[in-house]
């Protein structure tokens, strides 16, 4: 009776299996951003000397193409300073040439609530880049990507069947292809983006500043301990959204970013929130399109160039 | 077997508890064993009334389980507010820094009322250590109850179990349907809750009754889904735990509320609290009275050392109590409770703003917060915060009150399918349910009570 019912169960089991064993390969095997920029730091990791950090706004922002010096973006949606911290000292070793990194500061980053232990990307960190972000000993089940984001990696899946979202993501990881994005579908019409809802972060969060300080000064530490050279980058947002930012949270975060020019003074800030940058430069509101991200990683380029 | 199973299951979250839940076991073993061998020496006549060792042995039982109770989950905030009200300085009485042990109302609770069974002579004390261990320690429902009773549980780990193929598929298919609750319905409405709880004073008074009527829902998917969980392991095993909710959202009156809610808690209080209170004058309605704002403040603060939990209880023990009124309606002399039951629609209206009200101090972190949400409901402020893909989490409502409410007096919509479909069927739904699981699951959540 017990061997039927072990049988039947096994039996039952067998094509849940089965299908989350066949996502999980489809994942790993449909082209990505990590997956590209995992293989490009496997390839380029002696050359290495320039490393992104930061969350989308950087992501988008800050194309390695157009960096004069070999550079990986390995920023990403969501990424919070300890994770910033935790790529950066893990991957340190396994960079012999990095001398500078770059980091993002946008008005609403220190308000934004760090991510949790558990954060689904983690996975994706720790199977793409070999770095363990989990703060605690790694389980076989933490490298699984389909069942660490199965919403993520669905829509994911269906996009990659779609001949008309084809994603391009180059040699390093970046993505090429911004036809989909809100600015784009509004054919940059000015009057239309104008109307379009402005997704704004204004909320304060007293916890969230006081863990993302800390794990921003700890990030400023190991640069110095390190000696390598560090960028905030503060990356162009439109009109609309510079002047839609909480007051207070500008406040804050320019008098912390002084605070942290006094303690570091070797630190170096490049702030282009309010900058000229055209409707066509964004994906929207707060994030560059593949145009913008040409001019602006320039900038940034040839501010790393500059002695000072 | 299973008490290598339970310890492994427990000792994983930290194995420096291990020792406490063993020395638990051992102090109320020993003090069953102590009140049985009193009651021997009495029969043999060796003493005349209720022996005086028997008194010992459950003060001692009494005095450990409050006392580590006291210790791990009350000291701290007995101090601070002590320190409060006495305007002590910060120096003089320090605070433990110490973890709550997971479970730790839960299995305390269940060797109180051992002890107190046996003292009161309702079960014979357990002469297997072996077995008593196992019933304290039981992993399906250790961390989050259901609590159940010696007479009940006890005797099944002294029994040959036999595998049984119809209890064990109904053990998966309860665990399935726990785990939908739970994963689905419970951490896709926490989504909406935590967004609006997080800052009660930017969102209007509709959405925040909104956050609230869902942080309900959520609760009673996350608690049932996890004692759904629990009974279905158990009966893997060849177990049958206690029944833990019974739609206690269809209860018409808060009294009908808690003997469909956290039954095994409800009961718990009712038996070695409620009871012992007012048996000495029982026509007392002044004791009745006192005796349910008394259970359900401790009721409330078993669920933790907060003003927050204390006020939830006091709320709920005084509209319980004013359920008690009676009332003369067309020459009868009714309770408000039963004019309620006789009329559902105005006993789930009034049972919907009591629990609006019970939700706002079950979820807030303080009593602050409590009194921004409270004051956000009577706010005029206008919609401007609400994201409607964030509204749209109550979607996942319709298929929990769909199932449920077709099912209304099985255990779980699962329950019995082999009867009304055949084995192609029943997998398809099995497998869409999976389904579900796998790919609306919300963002991974620990059980709510688990703190408890």
């Amino acid at each position: 009776m017990v061997k039927k019912y072990l049988i039947r169960t096994i039996l039952f089991l067998l094509p849940v299996v089965l299908i989350l064993g066949a996502l999980e390969l489809w994942v790993r095997n449909t082209p990505s951003s990590p997956k590209t920029i995992a293989s490009y730091l496997h390839n380029e990791s002696e050359n290495l000397e320039v490393l992104v950090l930061g969350a989308s706004q950087n992501q988008a922002a800050i194309h390695p193409e157009f960096m004069s010096r070999p550079t990986i973006n390995m920023a990403s949606g969501h990424q919070d300073y300890a994770e910033d911290l935790t790529l950066l000292s893990q991957l340190k070793e396994r960079l012999p040439k990095l001398n500078t990194v770059i980091l993002s500061m946008t008005f609403a980053h220190l308000d934004t609530p760090p991510n949790k232990q558990e954060f689904w990307k983690h996975a994706t960190f720790l199977y793409y880049y070999n770095v363990n972000a989990y703060g605690r000993k790694v389980y076989a089940k933490d490298k699984l990507l389909f069942l660490s984001n199965p919403s993520f990696y669905s829509n994911d899946i269906f996009t990659s069947l779609t001949p008309m979202n084809v994603q391009d993501f180059g040699d390093y990881g970046y993505f090429e292809n911004a036809i989909n994005s809100p600015f784009a579908k509004a054919n940059f019409d000015p009057q239309g983006i104008d109307d379009f809802p402005l997704s704004i972060f204004n909320r304060e969060n007293e916890d969230a500043v006081v863990q993302n300080t800390i794990a921003f000064k700890k990030i400023l530490a190991f640069c110095k301990e390190q000696q390598l050279k560090t960028l905030i980058v503060l990356t162009p947002v439109t009109k609309k959204h510079y002047d839609h930012r909480n007051p207070k949270m500008v406040a804050r975060r320019d008098a912390f970013l002084k605070e942290m020019m006094e303690l570091y003074p070797e630190a170096l800030i490049l702030d282009a929130e309010q900058s000229d940058y055209a409707l066509t430069d964004f994906n929207n509101h707060n994030h560059l399109s593949p145009q913008g991200a040409e001019r602006f990683t320039k900038e940034i380029d040839l501010q790393l160039q500059s002695p000072n | 077997m299973i008490l290598g199973a339970s310890y492994f299951f427990y000792g994983f979250w930290d194995w420096r508890f291990l020792f406490l839940i063993f020395t638990s076991a051992v102090v109320d073993y020993a003090a069953g064993r102590w009140i049985a061998q009193a009651r021997k020496q009495q029969l043999e006549g060796q003493e005349d009334k209720q022996p005086r060792q028997a008194k010992y042995a459950l003060y001692l039982s009494l005095a450990w389980n409050l006392g580590v109770l006291f210790v791990f989950k009350y000291y701290n905030f007995f101090i601070d507010n002590f320190k409060a009200v006495f305007d002590i300085s910060d120096t003089s009485f320090s605070t433990l820094d110490v973890i709550i042990p997971v479970g730790l109302s839960y299995y305390t609770f269940q060797t109180i009322s051992y002890t107190v069974d046996v003292y009161q002579n309702k079960i014979k004390a357990s002469d297997n250590f072996l077995q008593f261990l196992c019933f304290v320690s039981f992993f399906p429902q250790l961390v989050a109850g259901p609590i159940e009773r010696a007479g009940r549980l006890l005797p099944q780990f002294a029994k040959n179990r036999i595998f049984d193929t119809h209890q064990a598929k109904d053990g998966l298919r309860r665990i399935l349907w726990g785990l939908f609750k739970k994963v689905v319905i419970a951490d896709n409405l926490g989504v909406a809750v935590t967004v609006i709880y997080a800052h009660p004073g930017d969102f209007s008074s509709i959405e925040i009754l909104y956050a609230t009527a869902l942080f309900f829902f959520q609760l009673y998917c996350d608690f049932s889904g996890y004692t759904d969980i629990a009974v279905g392991t158990a009966k893997l095993f060849g177990f049958k735990l206690s029944e833990n909710f019974k739609l206690p959202y269809l209860a018409t009156s808060v009294s009908s509320f808690w003997d469909r809610w956290h039954i095994s808690l409800s009961k718990w209080v009712r038996d070695y609290l409620y009871i012992p209170i007012v048996k000495y004058n029982k026509k007392s309605r002044a004791l009745r009275f006192i005796g349910l704002i008394i259970t359900m403040t401790a009721m409330g603060l078993w669920h933790g050392a907060s003003w927050t939990f204390v006020l939830f209880g006091v709320t709920q023990g005084l509209v319980m109590a004013v359920e008690l009124i009676r009332l003369s309606v067309h020459g009868k002399k009714k309770t408000i409770r039963q004019l309620l039951h006789q009329y559902p629609f105005f006993g789930r209206i009034h049972l919907y703003i009591q629990i609006l009200i019970a939700m706002i101090f079950f979820r807030a972190e303080n009593i602050q917060v409590a009194w921004t949400v409270i004051q956000g409901i009577f706010s005029t402020a206008e919609w401007s915060s609400f994201d409607w893909i964030i509204g749209a989490k109550i979607g996942v409502l319709i298929i929990l009150l769909g199932a449920e409410s077709l099912t209304p007096k099985k255990l779980h919509p699962f329950e019995g399918l082999e009867q009304r479909f055949k084995a192609p069927v029943r997998w398809m739904i099995y497998y869409i349910f999976i389904f579900l699981i796998v790919r609306y699951g919300g963002p991974q959540e620990t059980f709510i009570y688990f703190q408890f």
